[in-house]
């Protein structure tokens, strides 16, 4: 009961698994994907995707993108992505003290508010899957 | 005679090490030219997936919702021209701006040239210019490239313009580069004949995934094609200096030929000399 998940960077094909189950955050929430699943696309936010191969689980942080379901396969378009042992975690966590110190600092005047939120999103996402 | 001979000597000499020179930056070209084909291959997958989700999702979201592919109520367009940071790439830049000065009136466009050759061209030749990105292609990195993606499309959700167009160098095959436009906004959506008849789940909505696509969309015809011009401009380069070597290889046989006539007719004269004064 396996289905095919082709992961697709603007670096090319990062990778071609069969999977028997796909969790992913849409812009909605997590959802988590089996086989035979109805066409559909969606948006990607920030975070954790767990892909179960071989009854394996592995996961990977993501950063936003778009999921097209079709009859064939899943396609996973990502601005990029990162297996649980390339997180170097205290970057992210590093990352994530600064950004939320940014968005404290809210009179900040040379503050880009949503520049900091990704940052923060991004770290959030990173460490999320680490701890996994 | 002798100070002939020295002269075509030391020409050859000169000749030789200009030669190295084009063969070297022949050399370099090669290298640089694989490099960015291949990022242009290894990109390709993930442009044509994305471009055609978008084009899937515009299909069937209806004309009247539709604010990207509708003309701004402006008065300047604005392009952004890809050309070269360095020279001796043969007829590459100059192809850009004459198909600038033919397809746009001067008074009606401003120019964001990516490149410091057209940077400098532009501004020369009177053009309205926001030189913000120039350094843009040095080194090409997607994410720099994301940069001028928002800009852009802050620039068009703020109707500063009427359209936004994007020239750069169409890569044909190895000797044939040709100038091209593509229109960022009002975007250019292929019509897609969708033989799936189950219209897809949306999550969250048609209208907000394209606003989600929109952005990633942008960026990647941007890197696309700035990364086709980049191949275009080493191809270019590297034809250039293969035609300059193989002048000098040229250049060098004619004069070596000339050297060594010059020299048999020097031997010749004195023994014909030492043989007078012989007798």
């Amino acid at each position: 009961m396996a289905f095919k998940i082709d992961i697709i960077t603007p670096n090319g094909l990062y990778k071609s698994v069969n999977a028997s189950s796909l969790t992913i955050k849409t812009s909605s929430g997590y959802r988590t994907i089996l086989e035979g699943h109805t066409a559909l696309i969606a948006a990607l936010d920030y975070g954790k995707a767990t892909i179960k191969i071989d009854g394996k689980e592995k996961y990977f942080a993501i950063h936003g993108g778009a999921m097209n379901i079709k009859n064939d396969g899943v396609v996973l378009l990502l601005n990029s992505i990162e297996e649980k042992d390339e997180i170097d975690i205290e970057r992210a966590n590093k990352a994530l003290e600064r950004a939320k110190e940014r968005i404290e600092n809210k009179d900040d005047p040379n503050l880009d508010i949503k520049r900091a939120e990704l940052a923060l999103k991004r770290a959030l996402a990173r460490i999320d899957t680490f701890n996994s | 005679m002798a100070g002939n001979l020295n002269k075509t000597k030391h020409r050859i000499a000169s000749i030789n090490s200009t030669k190295k020179i084009t063969k070297a930056m022949e050399l370099v070209s090669t290298v640089k030219l694989k490099k960015f084909k291949n990022v242009m291959l290894k990109n390709e997958l993930y442009s044509n997936e994305l471009k055609s989700l978008t084009c899937t999702l515009f299909s069937r979201l209806d004309d009247e919702e539709n604010k990207y592919t509708k003309l701004n109520d402006a008065e300047k367009d604005l392009l952004i021209v890809v050309s070269s940071n360095l020279g001796l790439c043969a007829g590459y830049n100059n192809d850009i701006y004459h198909y600038v000065e033919q397809n746009f009136d001067k008074n009606e466009v401003v120019i964001i040239p990516i490149g410091m050759k057209g940077d400098s061209y532009f501004k020369k030749n009177g053009f309205a210019l926001n030189e913000e990105f120039v350094l843009l292609n040095e080194k090409i990195n997607y994410l720099d490239i994301t940069r001028l993606g928002k800009t852009v499309l802050s620039y068009f959700e703020n109707k500063k313009y009427r359209s936004i167009k994007l020239v750069y160098t169409k890569y044909v095959n190895s000797i044939k580069f040709v100038p091209n436009t593509l229109s960022l906004f009002p975007l250019e959506i292929e019509n897609v004949n969708d033989s799936t008849l189950i219209e897809p789940l949306y999550d969250p909505d048609l209208k907000t995934l394209i606003d989600n696509l929109v952005p990633l969309y942008v960026n990647i015809n941007l890197y696309q094609k700035i990364v086709e011009s980049q191949v275009c401009e080493q191809a270019s380069r590297r034809n250039a200096m293969e035609n300059a070597t193989d002048n000098a290889d040229e250049l060098i046989s004619t004069l070596t030929l000339e050297y060594n006539k010059a020299r048999q007719a020097q031997i010749t004269q004195e023994i014909s000399e030492v043989i007078a004064g012989q007798k």
